[in-house]
Parts: C-alpha cells; sequence; structure tokens
C-alpha cells in the first residue's frame, strides 16, 4: 500500500526498507522542522531507557529547511545566517549543513550498542540503503565527492555523484550506549538549488560554502540517465 | 584525579577533535553530565563526566586527540 499515495518512488524505497530492515518507525507526518529532526534525538533516549528494541530504524519526512550541526550553531553569526524563508534546524551529529525538503527522505538507524567502531554503524546504514536501492535500478556506492557539501567518505553515490549523506551521534547514559546513524536522501529535486542554499547559508556563517552542483544528483535523475526502475 | 579519555574502540580511520567543551577548566561538574563532545567522521561523541569535582581541561577544543588519549581529569 501507498505511504504517502503521491510519490511512487519514496513509497517504493520505504516498502523495500520496511522489508529487509530493522523494525521501522515511518513517521511521515508534518510538523515544525527542530521537532521533526528532534525525533530522533527521542528514539535515542527512550532507547536508553530500555523502553524501545534495541535496533530500529525510523524513516522520515521533513518541511523545507536548512538542518545544521551543533558545532555551526554556535558559530556567531548563526543566529542569522538562514535564507529567507527557509528555517535551520539544528541536529545532534556533525558534519555541516545538509537541507531537507519533500524531495528528501531521512533514515535514522537507531541501536543499543557496546563499544561498536564508528564505521561499522555507517556500513550497516549504507548496506541498508544500498539493499533497498537495487530492487529501484539504482546501484549505490560509498564515498567521499570532492565539491559536495556535508562530505564524507559514507556519502552515497550514484555514477560519482552525491545522493545521499551520512552523519552519526553517540550518546551514553548509566553505563548504556546507543547510537544514531542517520541518512538523507534526495530522491527528487532542483539539486542545483539545494546546493545554492547550502552553500549561501555556510557564507553566512563566515564558512567557504563553495560547493558544485555537479557534484550532486537526485536518485530520480540519476536514475533516468542511468538506470531504469523495475 | 579520575581521567576522562576517548575511548580506543570508536573508529578505525581518520582524526579525531574536541569539538567543543560544555563547561570551563575549573567548574564544578557532576557525575553524567555530558562535559564534551568529541567529533569523528561526521559523528558526535559526548563525553560523560565519570565523578562529581572540579573539571581540569587537558586538550583545547579543536585539537586533535588520539584513540586511549586523556582529555581531561576530575578532582573530587
Amino acid at each position: 500500500m501507498s505511504q504517502s499515495g503521491c510519490d511512487p518512488l519514496r513509497d517504493r524505497l520505504i516498502d523495500n526498507l520496511r522489508r529487509i530492515g530493522p523494525p521501522a518507525l515511518v513517521d511521515l507526518a508534518d510538523g515544525e522542522p527542530q521537532s521533526r529532526v528532534d525525533g530522533d534525538g527521542r528514539l535515542l533516549e527512550a532507547m536508553l531507557a530500555g523502553e524501545l528494541p534495541p535496533r530500529l530504524q525510523r524513516i522520515w519526512t521533513n518541511r523545507p529547511c536548512i538542518v545544521a550541526s551543533r558545532a555551526q550553531a554556535r558559530l556567531p553569526a548563526f543566529a542569522g545566517a538562514a535564507p529567507p524563508g527557509l528555517p535551520v534546524a539544528i541536529r545532534l551529529s556533525a558534519g555541516s549543513a545538509v537541507i531537507h525538503h519533500q524531495g528528501t527522505l531521512q533514515i535514522s538507524l537507531i541501536e543499543s550498542i557496546e563499544g561498536a567502531a564508528i564505521e561499522a554503524g555507517y556500513r550497516r546504514l549504507v548496506t541498508l540503503l544500498a539493499r533497498a536501492l537495487a530492487p529501484l535500478g539504482v546501484k549505490v556506492a560509498e564515498a567521499s565527492i570532492a565539491g559536495a557539501y556535508c562530505d564524507g567518505r559514507f556519502n552515497l553515490c550514484v555514477a560519482d555523484r552525491k545522493i545521499g549523506g551520512t552523519a552519526a551521534f553517540l550518546r551514553t547514559r548509566r553505563g548504556r550506549s546507543a547510537s544514531l546513524f542517520h541518512a538523507c536522501v534526495t530522491l527528487a529535486g532542483d539539486v542545483d538549488r539545494d546546493v545554492a542554499l547550502v552553500s549561501q547559508f555556510e557564507r553566512a556563517l563566515g564558512q567557504p560554502g563553495r560547493y558544485n552542483a555537479a557534484a550532486h544528483a537526485s536518485v530520480r535523475a540519476a536514475s533516468s540517465t542511468e538506470f531504469e526502475f523495475a | 584525579m579520575i581521567d576522562i579519555l576517548v575511548a580506543d574502540n570508536l573508529w578505525d580511520e581518520g582524526e579525531a577533535a574536541i569539538s567543543a567543551w560544555l563547561y570551563a577548566d575549573g567548574d564544578l561538574v557532576m557525575a553524567g553530565a555530558i562535559v564534551a563532545e568529541l567529533m569523528i567522521e561526521k559523528s558526535t561523541i559526548e563525553l560523560i563526566a565519570p565523578a562529581t569535582g572540579i573539571l581540569r581541561i587537558l586538550v583545547a577544543a579543536e585539537e586533535p586527540v588520539a584513540k586511549g588519549q586523556i582529555v581531561a581529569r576530575i578532582e573530587p
């Protein structure tokens, strides 16, 4: 059954994630961007309190917004850096700014851990997403992409262009540890505009903010040029 | 003195750094308080005070840190 009734690509990805991944919380509700971002932290706290199974995924959407790291939020220019009309939410994980909108889908893997290496968590998330995208005809690799915003070793890439980014947060409370590994996947939309808005925001923060739109692609654009959906 | 150190099993490759201290050197901190954020590979890891006492910072924010390194101490 369709999750949203309006986007077959997103619905099929969600269906695949539910089928192959850990127990899924499909969270497509509307809400304020910061509250939507904070949903990951609430689940992490619930896991640390022993109220949830030890591994779950949250599949979620958000209104258009910039999502900045806490390090960016500490910069003196942060309060005035938002592009006009675009709210800014702050996330727990590190890295730099990304953008959420109706063409992005966020996938958060929340796990109870015992001192696991960070790389292993990233690989679990990237592998889950690669397996969920493969039936759609999208072959994903993990790689750093020069010129991409919020670049990292565990980007999701198609044909050397970034279609999604990943970041993580680890918390310990009273001897229990839990991890959040999350991804933002650009399924559709204008990546040139995304890059321009992220660059504008980071320049307003006093950061270089020089990114290359050619380093990014949406799943839909990448698939129309190189792949066909099953 | 009780050490606050960087766990040695967190990551395999790449550099880590203290992204921010959430208390100043010499502050009283309570056991269980989040005293700093460590940044590794687009990951944030909170460092927790293992005891109540006076925080003595040994590594400044933005400075690189190694696995197992002591980054602060707590004076009871």
